[in-house]
């Protein structure tokens, strides 16, 4: 998952604490910033004659409002429909192709946009023109904007049938019921059908700058060619005001006054099988960043295999599938951390699935969490140092190949920030048991869940009377978004 | 499953990757609306011209020094790639054979058996396989992603190997087969078959399939099928792996920072010790290709349309099967071009050759409104391609221009993208095993770009109007039933493209 690789890679940074290279902790890593704002890094790796180019904004679902949500992802989509120099969405992949892209995307996600392609190393230059036309001036015509809405709309159709859209739509209109277009990155169709251009321009002259942006080039280049040739190609680039100045205010926490309880028929799962899960609202790492560096470390505690958190819950619950698939996790956000706790679980009539997971679930899960915070033993320092361990490993792993290293600082670039991202495992490494306490505290035994279960639709009939009784919704296509239930 | 399962970011994409295979099958229901059986042959020799250079390319040049090879005690080939640009390890022991070895009420078993061979052995259980792969930030697992060959993995760090081999190789040469270990794999390929099956494309992937395989080995579809799944006991797997885990389907290949002496040590005193077994691996021929079209519904997908056209292409071993892939990734531009940029008809469209021993072409139409105007598009761009135009890349008035002024960025486009499959170790091994098993020459990948170098914009132009146009596509539509009641089944009847000669 991304936070895994983003994890691994900034893990990476520890052991070449050492090296440093215009200013970074990673090496080969190069950082520089145009006087207009805008944010270059720079990575050499000679090893293939490639180079990566990507360039993210800050800006997503987090910065939409029930009116707008859904226009980034469609303006995502207007980049490759024509530009200044590149006419049409034709023109623009035609460019691509003559420049030897093999592999090219945009993406949307909750809280940043990104685009980017490969192209012969011989080529960087063209590559970093190419996207400063997208970026700096694309056309919207009016006829390509009623063509693409049609395709995003195909798109957010498609979500209607797809299990894990509809599920993690669901929860997060429960966890984050004030502000869920801010989690919705689909977005409204209604919203999107009706977009203009100047909507986007508006989205354009707020987000796209320079000062709102970061460029990453890496693989075989030469960094201050590839400096001189960004200060060409986007020094020009004029930079606006701050997006950032006035954030909008949090989403509440905890997220639910009061437990939320949620059942999901869901037929990608067989019959005998659920999956039951427990999520809190968790801390926003620009706001709070220090309880998220003891999350991380407790996320590899808590994996350990033959674990007290992992044995206990599968001794304690009754009914669960295996081990391996009983977890927990923080989720990194600017706006919508999240901490989670999972598994799997056999359907049996004898043990109700609505009270499996709303007691024995909860209930064995704080208890542990709440050793967890109290007792100084239940980690071991064996376990603490098998973390350090797992640092040192996955730096390894995440310097196998250049494209691990840039998609990873860009997400943590856009989630958090630069120097969070460089200075993330000598914090993780300063992480001691009371912080873990800390975290445990406030953001599990303080808070308050959002409970769901999902399960085959033959085994919810057979319990359906029972999840309504235990003060279950039921989840489906048509309670999943917020857009659809007429309240915003 | 896990993770998939509490994913939590969405990244929504405007071109996506195609998504994977198609996972494991369900039992059929009603076909509709057969079309004209075509009287269609593939063709007796090669349509392509192109010869490869008498003298390798640079590439190739480069990476032979590296690879070295050993045979082993079993008589079974070590081939190793060193590469001291990282610390990872990895390994592969790969299984020719696939689905021409179970039948298709027992499909999934070779999958089912490798998934429990790397679940614990007699010394190491399941158990402590966790810890260790915890611990050492490793994975002890299984491949079963072709209908051909599957292969057990080890993927580690250079420190680690030692320890982590020897309990590569005991679960290897001892697996336990413990019965609650054997009762949970079960669970997860029933678990991953009916997520697959939620999936509308997968679904309709999978329905494709059913009837285009249909007596073939390929019927017995590698991931198993819901009831095959059921239906295979721990017996089963003790039985195939005594019968058939032998060296006569075994090939093992290693890249890393390896001492291929050492290594060839260590695999003759333990995997290299496993003896051959006298496997027949039946021969795979061709399926019979049929011009129809079904129609699937698929309640949940409402006025959204998968649609999928599968149709047989050249051997891999033939010079049309890179003139084929070469040409299909001008078509994908062409596709892309007409039917989402032009209509708006689609999220995302495609075409792919399958390098099977049963090979096939597949030409995608996904997340359509318009399921029956696309299909006509998809052939005006197979026309395009068949009468020797690309889109023009150059620029200029003209949207479309002669494959010969446009071919060479095609192929810097196309090997780059194969240098981008190489960026991993375990990608790395992947390519030789294949290359071994499908041309019994593990250097063969090393020859691609030489291949892609060498075609004419005549070869594409003679592969595309060969294999492609008039082809017996099987076509099938998957959406609910509103959307599959306007689905205009004459257009998929026949090619409907004007190729200009």
């Amino acid at each position: 998952m991304k936070r895994s690789l983003a994890l691994a890679t900034a893990l990476a940074i520890a052991a070449l604490g050492l090296v440093f290279a215009d200013g970074t902790p990673i090496q080969g890593l190069h950082r520089y910033r145009l006087d207009n704002g805008l944010e270059l890094f720079v990575l050499e790796n000679h090893a293939v004659p490639l180079t990566r180019v990507q360039i993210t904004f800050r800006c997503g679902s987090i910065t939409q409002t029930p009116e707008t949500a859904g226009l980034f992802h469609l303006y995502e989509h207007m980049l490759f429909k024509g530009n200044s120099r590149y006419r049409t969405e034709t023109e623009f992949s035609a460019a691509m192709t003559d420049l030897g892209v093999a592999e090219w995307n945009g993406g949307t996600s909750t809280e940043y946009v990104t685009y980017y392609f490969t192209v012969p190393s011989a080529k960087t230059e063209a590559g970093l023109q190419f996207w400063s036309y997208a970026m700096r001036e694309p056309l919207f015509d009016p006829a390509e904007l009623q063509i693409e809405q049609g395709v995003v709309s195909n798109e957010i159709n498609g979500f209607l049938s797809d299990p894990d859209h509809v599920y993690s739509s669901a929860m997060d209109k429960a966890l984050f019921s004030r502000y869920p277009w801010r989690r919705d990155v689909g977005g409204n169709e209604a919203v999107v059908r009706s977009a203009t251009v100047d909507t986007l321009r508006s989205i354009q002259s707020t987000y796209y700058l320079p000062n709102n942006a970061a460029l990453f080039v890496g693989g075989d280049v030469d960094p201050e060619k590839v400096y001189a040739m960004a200060k060409q190609w986007y020094g020009t680039w004029k930079a606006g005001a701050d997006p950032w100045k006035s954030p909008a205010p949090p989403h509440p926490t905890p997220g639910v006054s009061k437990p939320v309880y949620l059942v999901y028929p869901d037929e990608s799962l067989p019959q005998g099988i659920a999956y039951i899960e427990m999520r809190y609202r968790g801390p926003d790492v620009v706001i709070e960043p220090k309880p998220t560096y003891a999350a991380d470390v407790w996320g590899y505690l808590i994996q350990k295999p033959d674990g007290a958190f992992k044995t206990a819950v599968f001794d304690g619950v009754p009914g669960l599938y295996d081990k391996d698939y009983i977890g927990g996790y923080y989720y990194t956000q600017r706006d919508g951390g999240q901490v989670s706790f999972y598994t799997y679980c056999f359907v049996d009539k004898d043990k109700p699935l609505a009270a499996r997971a709303q007691a024995s679930f909860k209930d064995i899960v704080t208890e542990q969490i709440a050793k967890m915070a109290s007792d100084q033993a239940y980690f071991s320092d064996a376990e603490f140092g098998v973390v350090k361990q797992k640092l040192e490993d996955e730096q390894i792993l995440s310097l196998e190949t250049p494209e691990k290293l840039i998609e990873t600082l860009s997400f943590w670039w856009s989630v958090a920030s630069t120097d969070y991202f460089f200075n993330y495992v000598p914090n993780m490494k300063h992480v001691e048991r009371a912080d873990v306490a800390a975290f445990l505290r406030k953001f599990v035994l303080s808070n308050v869940p959002v409970i769901a279960v999902r399960v085959n639709p033959a085994d919810f009939k057979a319990e359906e009377d029972a999840f309504a009784q235990s003060g279950y919704s039921t989840v489906s296509a048509d309670t999943a978004f917020w857009w659809k239930d007429g309240s915003k | 499953m896990a993770l998939a399962a509490c994913a939590l970011a969405f990244s929504c994409v405007s071109s996506p990757a195609a998504p994977t295979v198609a996972e494991p099958a369900v039992e059929p229901t009603d076909a509709t609306a057969g079309a004209s059986e075509a009287v269609w042959k593939l063709p007796g020799s090669p349509v392509s011209q192109w010869k490869l250079p008498s003298t390798p390319g640079a590439y190739m040049q480069a990476n032979l020094p590296s690879i070295e090879t050993r045979v082993l005690a079993n008589g079974a080939t070590l081939i190793v790639k060193k590469n001291p640009a990282n610390r990872i390890f990895s390994m592969k022991v790969a299984f020719r054979g696939g689905s021409a070895l179970v039948p298709p009420e027992k499909a999934g078993l070779e999958a089912m058996t490798l998934a429990l061979i790397a679940r614990g052995s007699t010394t190491y259980p399941y158990a402590e396989l966790q810890r260790l792969q915890y611990e050492k930030s490793s994975s002890i697992g299984s491949t079963a992603s072709s209908y051909d060959w599957s292969s057990l993995d080890l993927n580690t760090i250079d420190k680690y190997w030692d320890e982590l081999f020897k309990v590569f190789a005991d679960c290897a040469l001892n697996p336990a087969f413990d019965p609650a270990q054997f009762a949970l794999v079960q669970n997860d390929f029933k678990v991953s078959i009916q997520k697959s099956m939620a999936d509308p494309y997968n679904y309709a992937v999978t329905k494709l399939h059913d009837r285009m395989f249909a007596g073939h080995p390929y019927a017995a579809e590698f991931g198993g099928t819901a009831s095959s799944i059921s239906s295979i006991t721990l017996d089963d797997i003790k039985s195939y792996y005594a019968r058939t885990i032998g060296a006569d389907r075994m090939v093992v290949v290693a890249v890393g920072n390896f001492d291929a002496d050492r290594l060839a040590a260590s695999l003759n005193a333990t995997i290299g010790a496993i003896p051959a077994k006298g496997v027949v691996i039946p021969p795979v021929g061709r399926y019979t290709p049929k011009a129809e079209l079904y129609l699937e519904k698929f309640d949940k997908s409402k006025g959204v349309a998968y649609v999928r056209g599968d149709y047989p292409i050249a051997d891999i071993k033939s010079p049309d099967f890179p003139s084929l892939q070469l040409a299909y990734s001008m078509l994908d531009e062409l596709l892309f071009s007409i039917v989402r940029t032009d209509h708006g008809a689609c999220y995302s469209v495609w075409s792919r050759a399958f390098g099977f021993l049963n090979p096939y072409g597949s030409l995608v139409v996904y997340k359509t409104d318009k399921p029956s105007a696309a299909k006509g598009w998809v052939d005006e761009s197979i026309a395009l391609l068949a009468s020797g135009k690309t889109l023009n890349i150059k620029g200029g008035d003209d949207k479309y221009a002669p494959i010969a002024s446009t071919i060479d960025a095609y192929k810097a486009k196309y090997v780059n993208a194969f240098y981008g499959n190489q960026e991993t170790n375990a990608q790395t091994a992947t390519q030789l095993a294949s290359s071994y098993i499908y041309f019994g020459d593990h250097t063969e990948y090393l020859r691609f770009i030489d291949k892609i170098n060498a075609i004419s914009p005549e070869d594409i132009v003679a592969a595309v109007n060969a294999y492609v146009v008039n082809a017996p596509i099987t076509w099938i539509v998957v959406a609910d039933q509103a959307t599959l009641a306007g689905v205009d089944k004459t257009r998929f009847a026949a090619f409907t493209g004007t190729v200009q000669q």
